[in-house]
């Protein structure tokens, strides 16, 4: 530390001396800010590898780049999938040992700096800091006092501000379903950081043999912004490991109208991994273990049907929404039930499911249509491709012959152009007794292009039971410690950076006024501001 | 389709207010008139006034429903606006207007990259860009990056008031020149033509054309430019060694020679990117998207060889202009803490919408990770410059480093390497 960026808090009272020995000697090797800066750059280089070797690729796709010896040293380094290597996590241990021992080694300094700050400004004391300033002001204590007292309070704006932020917070959140993480965010951030802000500091008055000493400790807390920052970078690890340990990921694939508890194992927790492990060293394989594996099926407590799945689309033909009903079964009864899209998961108890991805199952749909009858009214009608139904009140058979998702002509032909529902088409034929009423094509999104259906009007709904929906499932009970130690490492930053700590002292003997300052950061700005005050003083 | 075209003109008047500010700080830079001065302030701020209505106009447009910055011409739009708005919030506060020549240019760079830009209608949102915090996380991001290369040019000026000599930057221009021509594939070096990839246009993307039955892709050759390139190149390669050859042997007619042979190249790559820009106008089946990475380096090289030559020729005014080199180097220092905690914002935001789609917060995507690792360059900056107390040089070498690093997170990471992020595709 030098004295030029910032002043450290003098040193007074010998540190203990370090003392010998192995753990000793580890433990000040990672009080090292150049342990630090050599970390940064190392996992900087390494991170960089990671991004520039595919990660989690295929052998196939690294087969096509790499040589085989290549692919060999690679796979022994473990830089195919890097960022989960023993040697990358060895990095990240280091660099918190190395942020832990920092500020276990710091914070007390600043702590007992902070504890001996004297609200009385001793004869002569005034030397000691860099702004300082003496006049003659008549009846001097009342109006230094007064305007001590200004400086001391929160400004306006400050309140006004943080008004703001929460009246904001709180549109947001409305706007956009209020929960947990918005609200950390959003609320506790900015009522967190008005609650600092009152550690603005009160005016300190005391007189001592006649003499008034009147004392602004502000923004203290400014010094303590690096180790909040510190401590909330320890809490997004610690919300890391927990998720690490006891989260798991999966995959669902639900059918249109199915119930299952399957779910695919895409990263197993942990803390069964590492059970897994203890327990094919100690040679007991217990059958009834619980434990789960990647790459493995396991069941979940409950179930969950998909009543439907939709994708639709904007006019250019670029996907929307992607949207599944979903129910949650829990012992045979309904729970819950909700329509999830991308960014707006489904949430049973702490597991949530994601929309993430969709296909065909490969069963045969069912064609959803709403018919009306020449004079009726619109009802809905489900049948299979091949498959007849009656319209109700009439003499009216119609047969769906054929349905295409994506239909298009070319060179006269009928083509399935794609798998996506982007111009559904279904060939569709309608008899009265033999009587044939219409026979053609009924294309939902151009009704001009359709065949002329003898005043039946048809609406179509769903080509419904042939997709399944793709459910991302995480589980993950560290999340909300990581977005906590994020909130705070805002907090920390913002307080570190925007803010110094700032003292101010005045001693007023009779009329004479003896005024000393110091601040820790921005001292031109500060220089200013005592400046300011004098001169108001003055006039 | 009207308010498009009002939006539209807005961004155009900005675009020009962009390119006379610019003009007016270069002259300012020679003659350091105060007229000139708040001219040049002046039209800055126009711009961004014009650029600020046009981006709400564009809000308005998509129906309040998003706001503007879902493609890459939206974004580079935002960025101009953001570095020009940083940089007058820094003028209005320190005596600095000498800075303006040197960031401006690169407001104006993405305001004129954003114009070459094919996709300029609004595009509806896909299903992962539908969040709110889609949006805090892109207006965080654009203001960080703004700040970080505001802080680049501060440290730049510090170099040159500091008196590195003016032949290190010129080396670096240089080098940056000869990496351009180095990335644009073997086949300017060795045959002299210069290919391109075949797009085709369907249902409003451009899609990369293959050769018929393989994954190789298929390209066109821009007939005529090959040669300027390779020319270019050449000399790039020639201003590289009488650059290496004069910081050994400081011998000032070499000094001269390596002047001129930066001149040169400027010229013929000016020639040779004028071509281009019409050959491309002129081919329905190759677009700027084709190559996207060597498109950018070559503005990118050419810009920086711009700067190089009105930094060379205003050398003495602008060193005797510049503020107290301490200034600068505080300026930067303030400029960074600003845009750090921003930028933590931006990877929190970015975790925060990740974890709503796709279930994990952290997920080492590329563009997740370089956004960490500008993260940690600047966090090595603050470190370096409170803890150890470096500052002058050493700071000002990091605060280059981290702006080289922004760029690629900003541009690079969608462009060379696949990842989620989707922006650069439109």
């Amino acid at each position: 530390m030098t004295a030029k960026a910032t002043p450290s808090p003098p040193a007074s009272g010998k540190s203990p001396a370090p003392r010998k020995g192995i753990f000793h000697s580890i433990y000040y090797a990672f009080n090292s800010i150049r342990l630090t800066v050599f970390l940064f750059i190392i996992l900087g280089i390494v991170s960089i590898i990671g991004t520039i070797i595919e990660q989690g690729a295929s052998p196939e796709k690294y087969a096509q780049e790499y040589t085989e010896g290549t692919i060999r040293l690679f796979n022994a380094l473990g830089l195919f999938d890097m960022y989960h290597t023993f040697w990358f996590f060895t990095l990240l241990l280091l660099l918190l040992l190395n942020l832990t021992v920092c500020t276990l080694e710091r914070l007390p300094k600043v702590w007992r700096f902070a504890k001996r700050i004297k609200p009385i400004l001793e004869e002569g004391d005034e030397k000691k800091y860099p702004i300082r300033d003496d006049f003659e002001l008549p009846g001097g204590a009342e109006k230094v006092e007064a305007a001590f007292r200004k400086l001391a309070r929160l400004p306006y704006w400050m309140i006004l501000l943080d008004i703001a932020a929460v009246v904001l917070a709180i549109f947001f959140t409305r706007e956009y379903n209020f929960n947990f993480l918005e609200f950390v965010s959003f609320i506790i951030l900015p009522l967190g950081y008005v609650a600092l802000l009152n550690f603005r500091g009160k005016l300190i008055r005391t007189e001592k043999d006649g003499v008034v000493h009147l004392f602004v400790n502000q923004w203290l807390i400014s010094r303590f912004g690096v180790y909040i920052t510190h401590v909330s970078i320890l809490i997004i690890f610690l919300g890391a490991i927990a998720g690490n340990l006891f989260g798991f990921k999966g995959y669902m694939a639900v059918g249109e109208g199915e119930t299952t508890n399957r779910m695919y194992v895409r990263q197993a927790r942990m803390i069964d991994t590492l059970m897994d492990a203890l327990q094919s060293v100690s040679a007991k394989t217990t059958e009834d273990s619980h434990t789960s594996r990647s790459g493995e099926f396991t069941t979940l407590p409950f179930s969950i049907r998909c009543d439907d799945f939709n994708v639709s689309y904007y006019d250019t033909g670029l996907p929307k929404d992607y949207t599944s009903d979903l129910v949650v079964i829990e012992n045979g009864k309904e729970t819950m039930r909700k329509t999830i899209e991308v960014n707006d998961p489904l949430v049973v108890g702490k597991t949530y499911f994601y929309q993430s991805s969709y296909g065909r199952s490969g069963r045969p749909g069912v064609v959803v249509f709403k018919v009306q009858a020449p004079g009726g009214e619109f009802r809905t009608y489900r049948a299979p491709v091949r498959g007849t139904f009656h319209v109700d009140g009439t003499d009216t058979d119609i047969q769906i012959m054929s349905f295409v998702p994506d239909f298009t002509i070319t060179n006269g032909q009928v083509r399935q152009r794609s798998e996506e529902m982007i111009n559904p088409a279904i060939y569709i034929m309608g008899k009265k007794g033999d009587h044939l009423l219409f026979n053609g094509w009924f294309l939902p999104k151009y009704p001009e292009y359709s065949i002329d259906t003898a005043g039946y009007k048809f609406e179509f709904v769903d080509y419904w039971g042939s997709q399944y929906t793709g459910l991302q499932v995480a589980y993950d009970p560290g999340v909300e410690v990581v977005w906590i130690g994020c909130s705070l490492l805002v907090i920390g930053l913002m307080i570190s950076f925007f803010h110094s700590h700032q003292r101010i002292w005045a001693r007023i003997n009779g009329d004479h006024v003896v005024i000393a300052g110091s601040a820790h950061k921005n001292r031109m700005a500060f220089e200013k501001k005592i400046e300011d005050l004098v001169k108001l003083l003055r006039t | 389709m009207q308010l498009h075209t009002l939006g539209q003109n807005f961004f155009n008047t900005g675009g020009i207010a962009y390119l006379i500010a610019t003009i007016c700080y270069v002259i300012y830079l020679g003659n350091r008139t105060k007229t000139i001065g708040n001219v040049a302030s002046g039209v800055t701020l126009l711009g961004v006034v014009a650029i600020t209505i046009g981006l709400i106009l564009r809000w308005v447009e998509a129906g309040l429903s998003h706001p503007p910055f879902t493609n890459l011409y939206e974004i580079l739009l935002f960025f101009a606006w953001g570095i020009a708005l940083v940089y007058l919030v820094v003028e209005f506060k320190y005596p600095i207007k000498i800075a303006g020549a040197f960031i401006m240019p690169i407001a104006l760079a993405a305001m004129g990259i954003a114009s070459l830009s094919p996709n300029k209608e609004i595009e509806p949102l896909v299903p992962a860009l539908q969040s709110a915090w889609l949006h805090f996380h892109v207006a965080c991001s654009t203001v960080a990056y703004a700040a970080f290369i505001v802080a680049f040019g501060f440290s730049i000026l510090y170099l040159m008031k500091d008196k590195v000599r003016l032949e290190v930057f010129g080396l670096s221009v240089a080098i940056i020149g000869w990496f351009s021509m180095i990335i644009t594939k073997t086949s300017i070096l060795t045959e002299g033509v210069f290919r391109m990839q075949q797009m085709v246009r369907e249902g409003g993307k451009l899609y990369p054309v293959y050769q018929p039955g393989t994954k190789i892709p298929a390209q066109i050759e821009i007939p005529g430019i090959g040669k300027f390139f390779l020319i270019t190149f050449g000399i790039y390669l020639l201003a590289m060694l009488l650059h290496i050859v004069f910081l050994s042997m400081k011998e000032r007619s070499i000094s001269r020679y390596a002047l001129w042979s930066l001149i040169v190249s400027f010229g013929v790559q000016s020639i040779a990117l004028l071509l281009f820009l019409l050959k491309i106008k002129e081919i329905p089946e190759v677009s700027l998207q084709s190559n996207p990475y060597e498109t950018t380096m070559f503005f990118i090289s050419w810009g920086a060889t711009l700067i190089y030559l009105i930094m060379h020729f205003t050398y003495r005014p602008l060193l005797e202009a510049l503020p107290d080199k301490k200034l600068l180097d505080k300026l930067s220092y303030k400029t960074i803490m600003v845009a750090f905690p921003l930028m933590t914002l931006v990877i929190i935001t970015g975790a925060i919408w990740a974890n709503y789609a796709w279930g994990t917060y952290w997920s080492w995507d590329p563009k997740e990770t370089w956004s960490l690792i500008t993260w940690l360059v600047y966090a090595l900056y603050l470190h370096a410059r409170i803890t150890i107390g470096w500052h002058g040089r050493r700071t000002a070498y990091i605060s280059i480093v981290g702006f080289a690093v922004v760029v690629f997170t900003f541009l690079g990471v969608n462009i060379v390497l696949s990842g989620l992020h989707s922006y650069a595709g439109g």
